[in-house]
């Protein structure tokens, strides 16, 4: 199982050089395509001071196919869908443009450069991305908001 | 034909004698003030020589003159009336006639047939003689017999139809009120007044539908022929559509085969490498970056006969880090693998150790072939000179798909056709077609759309490694780093490496080219999703952000690995189509696509 060698090595590797304010644990410890992450929010965004829980679930066809990934945390975000679901599908994470040689922590990477930077222009929530772009204190109050309320 | 229906109405005619020129001017005469009658049976056919289908017999009803003498003139006094219609009570104009006439003996009836023929009837009626009300027994039953077989039959040019005793009592009671003058016909008074010229002949006119043979009433036959048109037009352009799409299929066929058209780059079709074709596809030891003595190890076995190679000075053998591997290798897992010709590979880019030090699949280091580990990785190389191992990237090319996972570039021999072409790729194939004129007209005078750049492109990259000679490499792999000093240092920090760090000495900054590289991307991305792009190069840069540093410490992979992924085209990979059009097809216009292949775009 070449997938299955492959994620060892990737947790191998982000357990010993762990990615900076992020925790990492499989969600059940036999299953190594369930990934729980807590993410603190990058300082000097709106998300500072919170913990996001984020699921990352491998695809059986990993690394051919993107990891999906899902906010567990209620997050005010313009690219995290306002749901339950929680889904973030960005840049690497879309199906066509995902490499092979991506890793996880590329991608934990690209979600805590979202988290400081939002892409209103990619956006799932078109409302937010809105806000984001024409009134960046009410987004950024918000955001704050749903910090203290769900990710404490 | 067998008759369906009879119908006898009274019509008005002038008499020809005084209206010249106008001698067919039926008029039906006022139902309220004149006879008229449907057959309560359908009449029976005795005879149905010279009935056509569909074709009314219509014709004035008399009743055909015997010969004066003839028993059967008493015979048939009780049943016909005296004054009733004759032949002489109408004009001689050639007017369609209807014979009625009781049936009598055998001989009486031949009497009435022949007289019938010499007036040139369109039809004759007849009736039994027994005033019954019920319908007239069948043709074969012996009441209708003549005792010459068949032959009256075919004798008679027209017609012969038979109805109820009752009826044709009736028909020859009103045939006789209607025979004379208008005035002395029922309601002569109301027809006069009605403004029937009293020299008019009045009269009755008999109708007899024939329907088809099927007897199925006219408006479903109707029907059925309309469908039936239908159909056939439907049927017709069926298959004229059929033999148009063939004729594509094959077309397309010859255009895949001549590498005009690459079927998975374009998302017509998702293809995957056939174990046969994927035997093919080179495999090699990943060999050591040392110069001479090396590779030949490896070159040794596979070519014994040529010893020169070991200590042939050309360079490109001293660059020609990777050996072919050769059926003698125990640790290969197909022995059955030829080796490419080593002239074709000369010819082509090669990647060295130092650009592709890891499999992208499973994130392991290939493990160069030197004097401690003599067998190195085996590892298997795609056109476009990708490397992987093969039990990494062989299940993957067979079951999943045949682009790189790389660089998404198809890992299909040119001109490979799959062995089925659907009528459903020569579709999106069209698509296609109508697509690329479109965005063409968009951009300026000479420019392409992004299929075809994005070919010419590889084309000229391609190019630009073969030409270029080794040093194209450097195309290929730029770091992302800024200084060549660094890169230098790094190459040279990688030990045994040694001519992997000349070739990078050699190349211009690598910063100039890493841009030359994003541009490229970028540019061809503006053309292909140009309402993404903003958004995603931010999201890329910040997935690379900050620039990777040359490794200062121990991640010497880890800086491979990214530079391959920052160099690797954007090319998007195509989802599966074919799944894809399933999900989004309704079933009616599948059925529609079934029947007429080509038919709508999407």
């Amino acid at each position: 199982m070449a997938a299955n060698k492959r994620i060892m090595k990737e947790l191998a590797e982000i357990n010993n050089n762990p990615l900076q304010g992020c925790t990492i644990k499989l969600a059940k410890e036999d299953d190594l395509n369930n990934w729980d992450v807590t993410m603190d929010g990058p300082p000097e965004s709106p998300y500072a001071g919170g913990k996001f829980n984020i699921q990352i679930v491998l695809p059986k066809e990993y690394p051919f196919k993107p990891p999906v990934l899902t906010f567990k945390t209620k997050i005010y975000h313009p690219n995290v869908t306002n749901d339950d679901k929680g889904a973030m599908c960005l840049g690497m994470l879309r199906a066509d443009e995902w490499k092979p040689p991506n890793k996880i922590v590329d991608v934990l990477k690209l979600v805590r450069a979202v988290l400081a930077a939002p892409q209103p222009d990619d956006a799932v929530e078109a409302g937010i991305a809105n806000e984001f772009k024409t009134d960046r204190k009410a987004f950024d109050k918000t955001a704050q908001d749903w910090v203290k309320k769900y990710a404490k | 034909m067998s008759a369906t229906s009879l119908r006898v109405v009274t019509v008005d005619f002038p008499n020809p004698e005084w209206v010249l020129g106008s001698n067919d001017q039926f008029h039906q005469v006022n139902t309220s003030i004149s006879y008229w009658a449907l057959g309560s049976h359908t009449p029976v056919t005795l005879s149905s020589h010279n009935a056509q289908p569909g074709n009314d017999i219509t014709g004035l009803l008399y009743v055909p003159d015997l010969p004066s003498d003839d028993a059967c003139s008493d015979a048939a006094s009780p049943y016909v009336p005296n004054n009733v219609t004759r032949r002489s009570d109408l004009p001689d104009a050639g007017y369609d006639l209807i014979a009625i006439a009781p049936w009598l003996s055998p001989d009486c009836v031949q009497e009435y047939l022949r007289s019938a023929r010499r007036d040139s009837a369109r039809a004759l009626i007849s009736f039994l003689p027994n005033n019954s009300t019920a319908a007239p027994p069948n043709a074969d039953d012996p009441s209708w017999a003549l005792g010459d077989g068949e032959g009256w039959k075919n004798q008679n040019q027209y017609p012969v139809y038979a109805i109820s005793g009752a009826e044709g009592n009736e028909l020859m009671r009103w045939s006789a009120q209607y025979s004379g003058n208008v005035t002395d016909a029922p309601w002569g008074h109301d027809l006069t007044e009605s403004g029937i010229d009293s020299r008019d002949y009045v009269r009755l006119f008999a109708d007899i539908s024939t329907g088809g043979g099927t007897a199925l009433p006219s408006l479903w036959v109707f029907l059925l022929v309309v469908l039936g048109i239908l159909l056939g037009i439907v049927g017709c352009t069926s298959f004229s559509m059929h033999i148009l799409q063939r004729r594509r299929r094959v077309a397309l066929r010859r255009r895949i085969a001549s590498g005009e058209v690459d079927l998975e780059a374009l998302g017509i079709k998702r293809l995957t490498v056939p174990q046969e074709v994927l035997d093919r596809m080179p495999l090699y030891t990943y060999g050591t970056g040392a110069p001479v003595p090396q590779p030949s190890t490896a070159r040794e076995a596979s070519n014994p006969d040529n010893p020169t190679t070991s200590t042939d000075p050309l360079p490109s053998v001293a660059e020609d880090k990777l050996s072919t591997s050769t059926a003698s290798r125990p640790s290969s897992p197909d022995p059955n693998i030829r080796p490419t010709p080593a002239l074709i590979r000369n010819h082509s880019y090669r990647p060295t150790p130092l650009q592709q030090p890891t499999c992208a699949i499973c994130l392991d280091d290939f493990v160069p072939a030197s004097e401690e580990t003599p067998t190195g990785t085996i590892v298997r190389e795609l056109p476009c000179h990708h490397i992987f191992h093969p039990e990494c990237v062989d299940a993957f090319l067979r079951d999943s798909s045949s682009l790189c996972p790389m660089c998404k570039k198809s890992a299909l021999p040119k001109g490979y056709c799959p062995r089925v072409v659907t009528n459903a790729m020569v579709r999106r194939e069209r698509m296609m077609q109508g697509l690329r004129p479109e965005a063409g007209d968009e951009e300026d005078g000479n420019a392409e759309s992004p299929w075809r750049r994005s070919r010419v492109r590889s084309w000229a990259v391609r190019r630009d490694g073969a030409g270029d000679g080794r040093r194209g490499v450097g195309r290929f792999f730029s770091a992302p780093v800024s200084g060549t000093s660094t890169t230098t240092a790094d190459a040279e920090r990688r030990g045994t490496a040694a001519d992997g760090g000349q070739e990078m000495h050699q190349l211009p900054p690598p910063t100039a080219r890493t841009r030359l590289g994003t541009s490229l991307a970028r540019e061809r991305r503006s053309v292909t999703q140009p309402a993404r792009t903003p958004s995603h190069s931010n999201s890329q840069g910040q997935s690379r952000d900050p620039p990777i540093q040359p490794p200062a410490t121990a991640s010497r992979r880890e800086w491979a690995r990214e530079r391959a992924v920052a160099m690797l085209g954007r090319e998007r990979a195509p989802l599966d189509p074919d799944a894809d059009e399933a999900e989004r097809t309704s079933g009616w216009r599948k059925v529609v696509r079934g029947v007429f292949p080509g038919f709508g775009r999407r």
